[in-house]
């Protein structure tokens, strides 16, 4: 048994030692090659022993359907962005920043397997850390610098208010079990106020991960001010382990207040879809206009989250469904789309204005089409996959306002819909940027094979998920019944119509 | 036979990829093979169109939970439009077989891609699958305007865009919302099956709330923006005039018709009582439309421009057709799209010929055309009368029952339209003669220098295979439409059920009246013929005369 509930963490522990050992090796050599190898064998590796393990929870490791899936997706994300990597033109010390790619990868996986309060702040914190150090490593001008130091100190701020937060559910149920936290919640009759406190700051600190309104203001000079590479895995890991961990902690933490907290959480999606893609309307700067999507695309995860809270009869998609499928489809076309920016940057010589881009059509096809089709899942047009994601969020809240009568999410419906628009505005700015002007012919392939073929499959999945969904939709929804099922065996009962509008006044 | 409906849908899609692969190997086979594949795609829709008892269906498990199909299927509402879809894209092909030199390999491929894209949206069974559809008819679009099209390509293409979309969202949600009230005020069971959510979906009336109203606005915004209905049309001249002659023939021809065949399909049957609430206003923006299309039409310099303008007043017929809600308007509604896909797609084709000899589309730069190119002017000639509504062409029937189920329900509405005939043949006829008839006068080219009049050939044979079969059926819908509107007839009796007791006793009339009109075309068919071919003779006789 033991045995069994070891092999479950054996790939986070397989990421962590070789990162520790190429940090040391780093110092004796710093070739490239080398540790690109070193990073693709240890998270192949890794993945063989994710597919050995059990669905079994011991103590503060929690191996049950989500988890294994977003193991095995952030894993997938840490290839690619080691395929995009690629190139020794890109950083000056590889070995470190190979190293930090691994423990980032796998501090995210620890939030995901996390059955414990502390493990998934550890996990949270060990995204944070190797980012600062990255931030700094790809870019050592002002700019980089004046990112690196933003994000350091938000994120600190940030990772107080969600310990903060955590205490409280500490101080609740005086464990920092999960399931024993589960247990409590549903059954005593505790102070909700206090639970609301603890809902509130947890939120908080966590929408500096998803980078969500109102804590978004870090992202656009963030991204700006590092490379295209890091930008990338700025905008999907920490928004992947923020979206796992708030399942986390609301499956069980909302509970007598999910109205509440499905209103607020509602209000802020809107609100920050809103400024993300009016703000993104008068970029030119490409890596600010993907931090404003990224802000929006966060709001369209909150009003999926806000959906979650209750199960609601003849809602198309269950519960967490859409949040992970929106989730997956964020991340194809997000990582490729700075898969793209990347492959055509060095370091010192980045591509930051759209006008760089122009006639890319022309010059580079292959890389054309790829943006041109994450662009348009971005969008949320049909056939790629992010129509079926924008589709399943849509749908979740329209259905949540007829069900529960409740304007707040029609409205929500509405904006939502609205901001697709809007964001097509500047997507297909770009596209047409791409497609419809001449060459100005100063572009170069820097990234290499490996990077392109990284950027290819990126495209293809995007593509062919959004053509033939069933597998994605019944994964996710399998995975989506799994989790909830374990932690909340008595959700039916609790959310009844009445209950429900109790609580909105 | 099911078979054959995903074949129609796949076999372009398919031949998108065959040409991308064909292009590695015979690079300059790509337009015959394309013009195989849509030729195949059209072969393959004749039996379908043809068998009139549409009863086969496609339903294939797409994805299963929840539960959302790939099915096809043919109506009365949609058969003629498959049709006129595959026929069209044959005319396409055909038409850029010259024009377009630069990256034909991904112009063939988009048009393809779109081809497929318009059939499914005419043949989706699933509301979910027609969606996809729609909406993917932009992207092809989008790239076949900016990439091929005009001076100012990027604009019209970025305008096209945005606007449908903008409009299409909207749509979207009005969509998912008639899914998901179907577990409520219908079967109760959730699904995306159009047949099925007509079948049992009662929304509440109007007296008990106005979600029927909401609902009907949200799916009038794409719809309209698509048609486009009057305050909705900016972006159509600017798109038709930068398209390449391949888009503006399918744009005109077959897009703009998705608009209102979602109006039937959808808002229609389904929002009974907000359709009836929302009628007069849609009948005036329909009037409007056809008014200030034929207005701003007269005004115009550019052929091209004139014919897009044209567009909007036509298809401001098509939309107080439909609205008449009874069987004579709707049926000519239906009719209206079909006469207006020929003879637009083909005016827009024979504007195209035009260009590409003389690379410009200024209506004073031309005079006496038909000296230089007499093929050509026929063809021009015959699809300006089919436009303008000759009898004994397609134009005419259409708007003919159009008129007679407007006079039904509102006799000054009727009126008002019936000046945009007027109008209609105004600006029609104005066009044929400045650039027809008259002293031969043609622009000066600068790429072939001086001696341009042996460059300047007729229509090829490639050309007149392009317009022909277009002009054939403009013919044949004039003579006898009663076959056309057979399978409209029998769809529309189940559309046309409205408590409404003015419909109901109009539909008596109208039943009547199809039938006396029917024989009244079919005496006149004759004259009207001869009407066809001597009216141009004798009131342009003095320009003829003039011949050098």
């Amino acid at each position: 048994m033991t045995d069994l509930s070891f092999v479950n963490i054996v790939p986070e522990a397989i990421l962590i030692l070789v990162a520790s050992a190429t940090y040391v090796g780093a110092t004796f050599s710093n070739k490239h090659r080398t540790w690109s190898y070193i990073n693709l064998a240890a998270l192949f590796g890794a993945m063989v022993f994710l597919s050995m393990a059990s669905n079994t929870t011991t103590g503060s490791i929690r191996s049950d359907s989500l988890a294994q899936q977003s193991k095995f997706c952030l894993l997938i994300a840490g290839i690619l962005f080691t395929g995009m990597s690629w190139s020794e033109k890109l950083v000056s010390r590889s070995g470190e920043f190979h190293a930090s790619l691994l423990l980032i990868i796998a501090g995210s996986m620890l939030t995901a397997t996390a059955n414990n309060l502390i493990l998934i702040f550890l996990g949270l914190e060990l995204i944070s850390i190797p980012s600062y150090l990255l931030l700094y490593l790809v870019r050592n001008d002002t700019q980089g610098q004046e990112a690196a130091t933003k994000y350091f100190f938000l994120s600190i701020l940030s990772s107080a208010i969600l310990l903060y937060g955590l205490s409280f559910h500490y101080g609740i149920a005086g464990s920092t079990n999960l399931e024993t936290l589960a247990t409590v919640f549903h059954h005593s009759s505790q102070p909700t106020a206090l639970s609301l406190i603890a809902m509130v700051l947890i939120l908080s600190g966590l929408a500096f991960k998803l980078a969500a309104f109102p804590f978004h203001f870090y992202a656009p000079d963030v991204y700006q001010g590092t490379a295209p590479l890091t930008a990338g895995l700025l905008a999907f890991i920490p928004k992947a382990a923020g979206v796992i961990a708030l399942l986390r902690l609301f499956s069980y933490g909302v509970v007598g207040i999910e109205a509440r907290t499905s209103s607020i959480v509602l209000l802020l999606g809107v609100v920050s879809m809103t400024v993300g893609n009016i703000l993104a309307l008068r970029q030119d700067h490409l890596r600010r206009i993907f931090a404003y999507s990224s802000i929006a695309h966060a709001g369209y995860m909150m009003l999926a989250i806000a959906v979650s809270f209750h199960n609601t009869p003849g809602s198309l998609f269950a519960g967490n469904q859409t949040l992970l499928f929106y989730l997956v489809s964020y991340a194809l076309a997000t990582i490729g789309t700075f898969g793209v920016l990347s492959y055509f940057s060095r370091q010192g010589n980045t591509i930051d204005h759209i006008d760089q881009l122009a006639g890319l059509f022309h010059t580079h096809p292959t890389a054309a089409h790829c943006m041109a089709i994450f662009l348009f899942s971005l969008m949320g047009i049909p056939p790629f996959m992010g129509f079926w994601a924008k589709f399943s969020v849509l749908s979740g809240t329209l259905n949540h306002a007829l069900y529960w009568d409740n304007p707040l999410f029609l409205y929500a419906t509405v904006i939502g819909g609205i901001n697709a628009a809007i964001a097509a505005f500047y997507y297909l700015r770009i596209i047409i940027t791409i497609y419809l002007r001449q060459s100005l012919g100063r572009l170069h392939p820097e990234g290499g094979t490996p990077a392109l073929a990284s950027i290819t499959v990126c495209a293809l999945l995007t593509l062919i998920i959004g053509m033939v969904p069933n597998t994605m939709i019944q994964r996710t929804g399998d995975t989506a019944r799994a989790s909830q099922s374990i932690l909340e065996p008595e959700r039916d009962q609790i959310t009844s119509p009445e209950h429900s509008k109790q609580q909105h006044p | 036979m099911e078979l054959l409906l995903a074949l129609i849908v796949l076999s372009p899609l398919a031949g998108s990829v065959g040409v991308w692969i064909l292009g590695e190997l015979a690079p300059n086979r790509i337009r015959e093979f394309t013009l195989g594949v849509v030729a195949l795609t059209f072969l393959l829709t004749v039996p379908v169109v043809l068998n009139p008892s549409y009863e086969s269906q496609l339903s294939w498990t797409w994805v299963e939970h929840p539960e959302i199909r790939f099915a096809l299927g043919i109506d009365g509402l949609s058969v003629w439009l498959v049709g006129l879809t595959s026929l069209l894209t044959m005319s396409c092909v055909l038409v850029s077989w010259e024009s377009i030199r630069q990256y034909s390999l991904a112009f063939f491929s988009l048009l393809l891609i779109l081809e497929s894209a318009m059939l499914g949206t005419f043949m989706a069974k699933d509301v979910l699958l027609f969606y996809i559809f729609f909406e993917f008819t932009l992207i092809p679009l989008l790239l076949l305007i900016g990439i091929w099209g005009g001076s100012d390509r990027r604009l019209a293409a970025r305008k096209f865009f945005i606007y449908t979309l903008s409009g299409s969202v909207l749509t979207f949600l009005g969509l998912i919302y008639l899914v998901l009230a179907n577990s409520e005020y219908g079967s109760g069971e959730l699904t995306f099956s159009i047949p099925k959510i007509i079948e049992h979906l009662q929304l509440p009336s109007l007296d008990e709330s106005s979600v029927q109203l909401w609902v009907f606005l949200a799916l009038f915004m794409g719809f309209a923006i698509k048609v486009p209905l009057f305050p909705f049309h900016t972006w159509l001249p600017l798109a038709h005039v930068q398209a390449p002659t391949a888009g503006s023939i399918l744009l005109a021809g077959v897009l703009l018709k998705i608009g209102t065949y979602g109006f039937i399909r959808f808002s229609i049957p389904l929002l009974p009582d907000a359709t009836r609430y929302f009628m007069p206003a849609i009948m005036v923006l329909s009037i409007i439309a056809i008014v200030y299309g034929a207005l701003v039409a007269l005004a115009q310099n550019d052929i091209k421009r004139l014919v897009a303008y044209s567009s909007v007043s036509h298809m401001g017929f098509c939309m107080l057709g439909i609205f008449t809600l009874n069987r004579v308007g709707i049926s000519g509604g239906i009719l209206q799209m079909i006469s207006h896909g020929l003879a637009t797609g083909a005016l827009f084709a024979l504007v195209g010929m035009v260009y590409d000899r003389y690379h410009t589309r200024q209506i004073e730069d031309f005079s006496g055309l038909a000296h230089r190119m007499p093929v050509m002017s026929f063809f021009f000639v015959l699809m300006a009368l089919s436009s303008l509504g000759l009898p004994g062409l397609a134009g005419f029937v259409g708007e003919i029952m159009i008129l007679m189920g407007a006079f039904q329900n509102h006799p000054f509405y009727a009126a008002c339209a019936a000046i945009g005939i007027v109008l209609g043949a105004w600006y029609t006829l104005w066009l044929v003669e400045r650039i027809l008839f008259g002293p031969l006068q043609e622009p000066i080219q600068s790429s072939s220098g001086t001696d341009s009049s042996p460059a300047i050939t007729d229509m090829t044979p490639r050309e007149i295979a392009a317009i022909g079969p277009l002009a054939i059926l403009i013919i044949w819908i004039g003579i006898a439409p009663q076959m056309f509107l057979q399978p409209i007839h029998s769809e529309i009796d189940r559309l046309v059920d409205y408590p409404d007791q003015m419909v109901t006793a109009t539909t008596a009339i109208s039943s009547s009246a199809t039938h006396t009109k029917q024989s009244d075309l079919n005496t006149r068919s004759g004259d009207s013929n001869s009407a066809l071919i001597t009216q141009p003779h004798s009131v342009r006789r003095s320009s003829w005369e003039k011949k050098p």
